[in-house]
């Protein structure tokens, strides 16, 4: 029989133990069951002692039980029937009895059940140690304070060996919150037991009768006889019998007596007062037991105060915070910006060790996180917009590890940013406490004796189990926390793209602008400009045998000023449009039949200057045509412009390394086109200036008529498509202009 | 030179919308040398040249033979008048030369879309419109055969 065999059949067994009706009582008692009508129905073994004859079968109980008793009876068939229902009382003290025993009365259905108590040698707590009891649970101010308190006072009244506030949680597993012991006994305190240590029915019955005495383990129980078809139902009765596998399990501990009280809240059982015995046997007082039971009442009632206090104080502070972070992110101009103005905020809705921000993708991390790609495919394949996880094992998850040493997670907590694709907001714990200490070894619950009779556990050392790979769990209020993140990140997000879309709207605006100026500049300026040199013309052509030499010397500047000023507006026209982007389209273009065109178109100005041009062999490349097309063209002009001998001009490509002066991001194997003069070069203090626009660095028209565009044009287009240029050039010694267009793909060299 | 002149049956009709006065002035001198061949008529406004066009195409005058026409104008502009004459029967036959100041490159795409038989860039100087305006009589006088010819 495998161990997992063993441990179900036994909790099957154990929850299926009829422990409310157990049929016999404690050694310490006589019960006697008695139908409306005082008829006896049942009575335990040995209650014929109590007057001297059979019990089971008489017909009224009052006929032999003397005058005490009989009234007794008759106050609980009568006045007090309502009073006792499921709920036993003292109906009759020891010390007023002739039979000497505290009689001790409840109502089950149509039954009274008597029970007939040997009295307590014990004496109750003293009323003040009572009081003084009560005032300290109440000014507990938080509940591990009360915990404390409870204990301590609760042995004080008792005079039990050890004293325990036992907390279950969610799962009813539970643990020693606080403890009290005299005795130098074996402390339990921060020790964890398994739900199945308390089965399901015996949390029912702790809710039903708070109070559950054990007076002497080793005291024979007594059966009840009975002339009843049913078994009786002993759920209120404080003397029931208990079930001889709980007597091993306090047998294997070397509990003797004990005393459980139970702490509600909210109509859940939150706990026990657990007392322990170990001495001896340990009988309590009625009114001793009363006393514990009153303060547990006052107990649950100040738990549910406390903890709902608290959870108030947290969730109010929590919603500050909560809008705080959400001013701040609506302030933010980027979602991210947003996040890390608002992180500490956020961060204080969760308590997590670590954070990771993915926005569009792209995960900003803190810490030790996991990779990105998988957390990324995690996520998305899941619909959800609120994701938890408490093993990344459990989920196929690597367990990342953090350089830095720290605490690696285990579990994360996962918001998604509404409205923004792939973006997430990433929180995340480490394992939980490493190690649980438990009362025993759970994992062997089970004890098999030889003749093969299941018993609990013998063990009570306390066992480690390492947690592995498991973050404490996240809260019901961490999710709500969560999901109220998401629902108003839509809003904030919603605000950005709001932003962004304004932007975009200003920015084309503004496009459009600049195209309706250089339009309207095409125009307006133009055609006046036209005008002043046709009435120059008209002049000249109608009036010139009235015209000295000067005048027309003057007409003649006015057609040169004109020509100059026209190109002024040519050149701030073509900037303008190589601005465009949408102009800039990618194709397949061989380069040197772009050079040979441009050649050609040229080819006035090469006759007329004489010029030598040498083109090296040129790869066709995927480029934008028109692009290329003006930068060399640009180029080889100037080259050709800016010389005083017969211009040689050489057209190439090479390594960017080869040519000195390439900025600092251009990789030296990068491909490089280059246009290199042997004319009057540029001195290095004009490097940068000769690119911007109308800068010419020679006056009037020597070499030539040239708007001071062409550069300004040149670099734009280089830089569109993601190029860079540069000088390499000194006074008297020529110029090489090289430039890259990294966008390029090469279709063939 | 205005409308009013007295119409000959072996000129052609040439009309010009053109809103410059300088640069009509321009146009006018240079096209003086084929007086002979050409009758000019000059608008100064696109919604007018429409008007005109309009109640020439219901026969209350003769329509022109050729058009010369600005793009940039108030009112209604060159493109608008383009497009009302390639829209209009009875108008869309005749030639309209574009003959403006803008090169953008989307006018004259544009104006090409709209069924412009020509798009030619105004020169800035006198001797070269002498030349283009030359070349441009020249060929839509002589060489090309206009609609309606055969009937003359």
């Amino acid at each position: 029989m495998s161990t997992q065999a063993i441990e179900s059949l036994d909790l099957d067994a154990c929850a299926r133990e009829p422990i409310h009706t157990p049929g016999a009582v404690q050694g310490h008692v006589d019960l006697v069951v008695l139908n409306m009508q005082a008829e006896v129905l049942a009575a335990s073994e040995g209650s014929d002692a109590l007057f001297g004859r059979e019990l089971v079968g008489l017909s009224d109980l009052r006929s032999v039980a003397g005058p005490a008793v009989s009234a007794a009876i008759d106050a609980c068939l009568g006045a007090r029937l309502d009073d006792l229902r499921e709920n036993p009382q003292l109906v009759l003290a020891a010390s007023s009895s002739p039979i000497e025993r505290d009689v001790i009365a409840h109502v089950q259905g149509e039954r009274l059940l008597l029970e007939f108590e040997t009295p307590s040698t014990i004496a109750p707590p003293e009323l003040d140690a009572t009081n003084h009891a009560m005032r300290a649970i109440a000014a507990a101010a938080d509940v591990q304070t009360l915990c404390e308190v409870v204990v301590s006072t609760v042995r004080a009244m008792t005079g039990f060996d050890r004293v325990m506030v036992y907390q279950f949680d969610a799962d009813y597993h539970g643990w020693v919150r606080a403890e009290s012991q005299v005795g130098g006994y074996e402390p339990f305190l921060g020790l964890h037991y398994p739900a199945s240590d308390i089965p399901a029915q015996a949390r029912a019955l702790f809710l039903a009768n708070r109070t559950r005495v054990l007076v002497d383990r080793d005291a024979a129980r007594r059966e009840l006889r009975s002339t009843a078809d049913e078994a009786i139902d002993l759920t209120h009765a404080r003397s029931r019998a208990v079930s001889p596998i709980h007597l091993e399990y306090l047998a294997n501990m070397g509990v003797q007596a004990s005393l459980n009280i139970a702490l509600e809240s909210r109509g859940r059982l939150w706990g026990l007062i657990a007392c322990h015995h170990y001495a001896g046997s340990r009988h309590l007082s009625y009114d001793a037991r009363a006393a514990c039971e009153v303060l547990a009442h006052l107990v649950s009632l100040r738990i549910r105060v406390l903890e709902s206090d608290a959870s108030d104080v947290l969730e109010r502070e929590l919603s500050e915070r909560h809008g705080a972070a959400l001013r701040m992110l609506a302030k933010a101009e980027t979602l991210e910006d947003g996040v890390r103005a608002s992180r500490d905020e956020l961060a204080s809705q969760f308590d997590a060790s670590g954070f990771t921000m993915i926005i569009r993708g792209e995960a900003k991390r803190e810490g030790a996180t996991l990779d990105t790609e998988a957390l990324l495919q995690h996520l998305e394949s899941s619909g959800e917009s609120v994701q938890i996880v408490e093993s990344l094992e459990a989920e196929g998850l690597e367990r990342p590890t953090d350089p830095a040493g720290g605490e690696p997670p285990a579990g994360y907590l996962a918001v998604r940013v509404p409205h923004a694709p792939m973006s997430w907001l990433v929180w995340y714990r480490p394992e939980q406490a490493r190690e649980v200490r438990w009362g025993g070894d759970p994992s062997k619950k089970v004890h098999v004796s030889k003749d093969g009779r299941v018993s609990p556990r013998k063990s009570f050392a306390a066992w480690k189990e390492q947690v592995r790979g498991r973050s404490a769990p996240w809260t019901a209020r961490e999710r709500r926390a969560a999901e109220r993140l998401n629902a108003s990140l839509s809003d904030v997000v919603f605000r950005e793209k709001q932003r962004v879309q304004r932007l975009r709207q200003e920015l084309s605006l503004r496009n459009r602008e600049v195209e309706t100026f250089a339009t309207m500049a095409s125009h307006d300026l133009r055609e006046p400009l036209r005008g002043i040199g046709n009435y120059a013309t008209f002049l000249r052509e109608d009036a010139a045998h009235m015209l000295d030499a000067d005048a027309t010397q003057h007409l003649d500047r006015i057609d040169r000023l004109v020509r100059r000023m026209y190109g002024l507006i040519e050149g701030m026209l073509a900037l303008s449009r190589v601005g465009r982007v949408k102009a800039v389209r990618y194709g397949a273009v061989d380069l040197r039949a772009v050079v040979d065109q441009v050649l050609v178109d040229h080819a006035p100005l090469l006759e007329e200057t004489g010029a030598q041009v040498l083109v090296s062999e040129l790869p066709s490349v995927e480029t934008w045509e028109v692009g290329v097309r003006t930068v060399f063209a640009n180029l080889i002009t100037n080259a050709i412009r800016y010389s005083d001998a017969p211009p040689r001009v050489e057209i190439g490509t090479a390594k960017a390394g080869a040519i000195e002066g390439a900025p600092a991001d251009v990789d030296e194997t990068a491909r490089v086109f280059y246009v290199r003069d042997a004319g009057i070069g540029i001195a290095d203090e004009h490097h940068e200036q000769i690119f911007r626009i109308f800068h010419r660095l020679h006056a009037g028209m020597n070499y030539g008529e040239s708007t001071g565009a062409g550069l300004a044009i040149v670099r734009k287009v280089i830089e569109l498509m993601g190029g860079h240029i540069w000088l390499r050039s000194a006074l008297g010694a020529g110029s090489t202009f090289a430039f890259t267009l990294p966008l390029m793909a090469e279709l063939s060299s | 030179m205005s409308a009013s002149s007295t119409p000959l049956l072996v000129r052609r009709r040439l009309l010009i919308v053109e809103d410059s006065d300088d640069d009509f002035y321009a146009f006018e001198r240079a096209v003086r040398a084929h007086q002979d061949k050409l009758a000019l008529i000059r608008l100064a406004r696109g919604d007018e040249a429409r008007d005109w066009l309009s109640a020439a195409n219901r026969g209350e005058h003769r329509l022109p033979d050729l058009i010369i026409l600005d793009l940039n104008m108030p009112g209604l502009n060159g493109h608008q008048v383009l497009e009302f004459i390639k829209n209009t029967e009875g108008l869309r036959h005749i030639p309209v030369v574009i003959f403006t100041t803008s090169d953008n490159p989307e006018e004259v795409e544009a104006a090409y879309d709209h069924y412009a038989n020509a798009f030619q860039v105004k020169p800035l100087n006198y001797d070269a419109l002498k030349a283009e305006v030359s070349s441009l009589i020249e060929y839509w006088t002589s060489l090309a055969e206009l609609p309606g010819e055969r009937e003359l």
